[in-house]
Parts: structure tokens; C-alpha cells; sequence
């Protein structure tokens, strides 16, 4: 039998995502979808369209105990103790990458003596597992901000990365610019972003919507993070 | 320069404000926020939740479907797109898949509870009033249906019910529930095609 001509995948979409396959043929349609488009388009159809049904049934909320399990099952390691012993590992990730690009620089790029010498650099790295995301880099007159993606890292579409400053004297966050997932990215600074640039404390990169933030700060938490090293 | 402890001015640096949709709580969970997941939670749980508990109909096992769920959801949040449908819709369907497969693991313990009143419940259609535009097209393609094939969807979506089930609580042959309900769908997908 042909499963994936004419009307049958979107049949047999219909009747999995009712609930209405069971055993072995629930099973042989987990595969078909998996190995063929067609299904797998099918499933996601008949998902989308069954699904907003379930809008329609009162709330109930569950026992707080529900979330506290879900939390130690996605965080197996208390939250004070994980976060102190994460900045550590960050930090020290942090400088390992670091050290490495200033040696690979050194020993590479001997034009590089050339170049100024910047203000300070930042290592932008995810506040979690440390994946390096950018290198930030600053002369000392602060007018331009030179950002390298490390890594390439994905995005949802519709969606940008950007990069926030937060200056010592300032409770709120500047925005310095977009950034890219690849190559460089040089951001010339105005008066006021050169102001909180030289005293910054921390770097942070959140992901907005394409063109930016439209209130000026982040709508999405931050999740990147790095400090100034002073060269 | 000193070394500034990096969680607190991250705590200091976020500016998390209410007007966060889902969908930027996934993005942001799909970076690995916890705090947006925990936002993401306590925004849906109660919704889900019920999607839970219509096919399991124990609050302990609903809420376990739940839990299953979410954690999943944790691991699955880089996969949402948006032609996937509403951020709600995607998620019910994570928690249903979950609901499911435990109402099948319990099936073979135990037997339907003797509820039938509870395992018959269905939303009465013609009291919805909704602005989703997809939810709307679909309720005005089921209301037209024959009642008997309407409500054997409905119960089956909303409970799990197998056709066997359906065949029991109705007292009705199981070749004619499979009827109804193949009917039923051949022409709510005319309807929405």
C-alpha cells in the first residue's frame, strides 16, 4: 500500500493526533513521519489545527510540587550553589578562550602590532554552558566597537542578536548595536554610548526582533554576559 | 578593574517586563533561561494542566503528564516555529502526546474509571466565543456535523477515548463509532479546505 499518496497522510495524521492510533500502527506512524516529509508536514497540520481545541477547557492549576519537581529535573543542581560554581566556570572559560585568542593573535597575526591597542576586550559567553558567542573589542578613545562572533550560533527566524552595555553609574542598559552570528561587526559609538562604554561593568547580548529592541531594553533576557578586561 | 560577580549584575542587567509574549519565553527559554521557563510555566500550567487531567481524569497522574511535559518542552523549545501554530497550541500538543502515552500505560493496569458522565464531558461549542481566527474556522466546520460524529471527535480529542471506549459508552457498535468518526473527519476537512 501507497501510505503517502493522495489523501493518506493527512488521514492518518488526523487520526494520531486524535488520539486514535494505538500500539503498533501509533508506532509506524512515528516512523513514516520521522523518515518522510509529507507525514511529518501532515502531523504538524492536524497538530496545529486539533490543538487549539484544547483552548477551550477551564484551567486547572496543578500543585506547586509539580513545578518544583520539573525544576530539579531540568536543574539537578541546587540553584545557589550551581550559579556560584557556573560564574566560576564561565570566568574561567571566559579567560581560557581568551588567553587562546590573545596567543593565537600574537603568534598568527604579527600585523596586529600594528593595530591599537584596545581600551579593554570582552569575552561574551552564555551564561550557562560558556559557549563562547563574541569577542568585543574597544580602543581607547572608545569610538568604535568592534564585535567577532566566536561561534556560530542559531536564531529562530524574525529574530536578531544584540549587544547591551550596562555602565557603572547607570541603572539602566545602553544598546550598542546589532551583532552577527559570523564574521565582524564594527559599531561606531555616539557621544552618550561612548560615555557608558567607558565606564562599563558588563557586556550582555539578548535576542529581539528584527531591527532591534523597540522599547530601548531588552525584551528578552540576556543570556550572554561578559566583563571588560582592561589591556 | 575588580571582578564583578557576574549573577548579580546579571540579575540587575535583565529587564523582564510582563508585556514578554510566549513565543520571546521560548526564544528565551530556547537560549537557556530559566527564568523565562519558569515564566513560560506559570503562564500555560493551568491551561495545560487541563489538557492533562481531561484524558487522565487523576490530578496525580495529570500532573505527572505534566512534569514529563515540561521537562521535554525544556530540551524542545529551539524547535518551535511559528508555522507550527500558536505557542500555546504547540505546547498543549507536547503535553497531550505525554497525557497519552501514560493514559495508555495506565489503560493496561487498570480499567476506565466508572465516571461516565466525566468520560462523556465535551465543551459545548455553540457557547465559544474566540478571536482566534483557526479556532473559530474549525468550531464553525464541527457544529454542522451530526451530533452523533461530532461528539464522538470531541470526545475523543478532549478524552483519548479509543474507538473501543467510544463503542462502550455510547452502547454502540464498534464499526459504527469507527463510522462516525472517519465521516466526521472527511468532512470537517472539506469544510476547512
Amino acid at each position: 500500500m501507497k501510505y503517502d499518496q493522495g489523501d493518506t497522510p493527512k488521514k492518518l495524521a488526523d487520526e494520531y493526533v486524535l488520539g486514535l492510533m494505538q500500539g503498533a500502527s501509533r508506532r509506524k506512524f512515528e516512523r513514516l513521519q520521522r523518515e518522510h516529509r509529507v507525514f511529518r508536514k501532515a502531523r504538524e497540520q492536524a497538530e496545529k489545527r486539533w490543538n487549539a481545541l484544547s483552548t477551550l477547557l477551564p484551567p486547572e492549576k496543578p500543585s506547586a510540587e509539580t513545578w518544583d519537581k520539573i525544576q530539579k529535573r531540568i536543574n539537578p543542581v541546587s540553584e545557589t550553589p550551581k550559579n556560584q560554581s557556573r560564574s566560576g566556570l564561565n570566568l574561567w572559560r571566559g579567560w581560557a578562550i581568551f588567553a587562546s585568542l590573545l596567543l593565537a593573535v600574537v603568534l598568527i597575526s604579527p600585523q596586529t602590532y600594528q593595530t591599537p591597542q584596545p581600551g579593554y576586550v570582552v569575552v561574551i559567553t552564555h551564561d550557562d554552558d560558556a559557549t563562547a558567542g563574541w569577542l568585543v573589542s574597544l580602543e581607547e578613545n572608545m569610538q568604535q566597537v568592534n564585535v567577532e562572533s566566536l561561534s556560530a550560533l542559531q536564531l529562530p527566524d524574525e529574530r536578531v542578536f544584540q549587544l547591551w552595555v550596562k555602565a557603572s553609574d547607570q541603572e539602566k542598559v545602553k544598546s550598542v548595536g546589532l551583532i552577527s552570528t559570523s564574521g565582524k561587526v564594527k559599531i561606531e559609538a555616539d557621544t552618550n554610548l561612548k560615555a557608558a562604554l567607558s565606564k562599563a561593568v558588563l557586556f550582555g547580548v539578548s535576542v529581539e526582533p528584527l531591527g532591534g529592541s523597540p522599547t530601548g531594553q531588552p525584551t528578552t533576557i540576556p543570556r550572554f554576559h561578559g566583563n571588560p578586561r582592561p589591556i | 578593574m575588580t571582578l564583578l560577580n557576574l549573577s548579580l549584575l546579571a540579575t540587575e542587567f535583565t529587564q523582564v517586563t510582563d508585556e514578554l509574549n510566549l513565543e520571546d519565553l521560548l526564544y528565551a527559554s530556547a537560549l537557556g533561561n530559566q527564568a523565562a521557563f519558569s515564566k513560560l510555566y506559570e503562564n500555560t500550567s493551568p491551561q495545560l494542566m487541563a489538557v492533562a487531567l481531561s484524558i487522565l481524569r487523576n490530578r496525580s497522574l495529570a500532573e505527572e503528564a505534566l512534569q514529563e511535559a515540561f521537562v521535554h518542552i525544556w530540551y524542545a523549545t529551539k524547535d518551535y516555529r511559528r508555522e507550527l501554530g500558536k505557542p500555546i497550541t504547540w505546547l498543549s500538543t507536547i503535553v497531550r502526546n505525554c497525557s497519552i502515552d501514560l493514559y495508555r500505560k495506565q489503560s493496561r493496569h487498570h480499567e476506565s474509571s466508572g465516571d461516565t458522565e466525566a468520560l462523556l464531558k465535551i465543551p459545548d461549542l455553540k457557547t465559544v466565543s474566540t478571536r482566534d481566527k483557526e479556532l473559530q474556522e474549525l468550531i464553525d466546520c464541527l457544529e454542522p456535523l451530526p451530533e452523533e460524529q461530532r461528539n464522538s471527535i470531541l470526545m475523543t480529542y478532549y478524552h483519548g477515548h479509543s474507538h473501543g471506549d467510544i463503542s462502550n459508552l455510547l452502547s454502540q457498535p464498534l464499526g459504527t463509532i469507527k463510522s462516525w468518526i472517519r465521516r466526521g473527519i472527511s468532512k470537517l476537512r472539506e469544510c476547512l479546505e
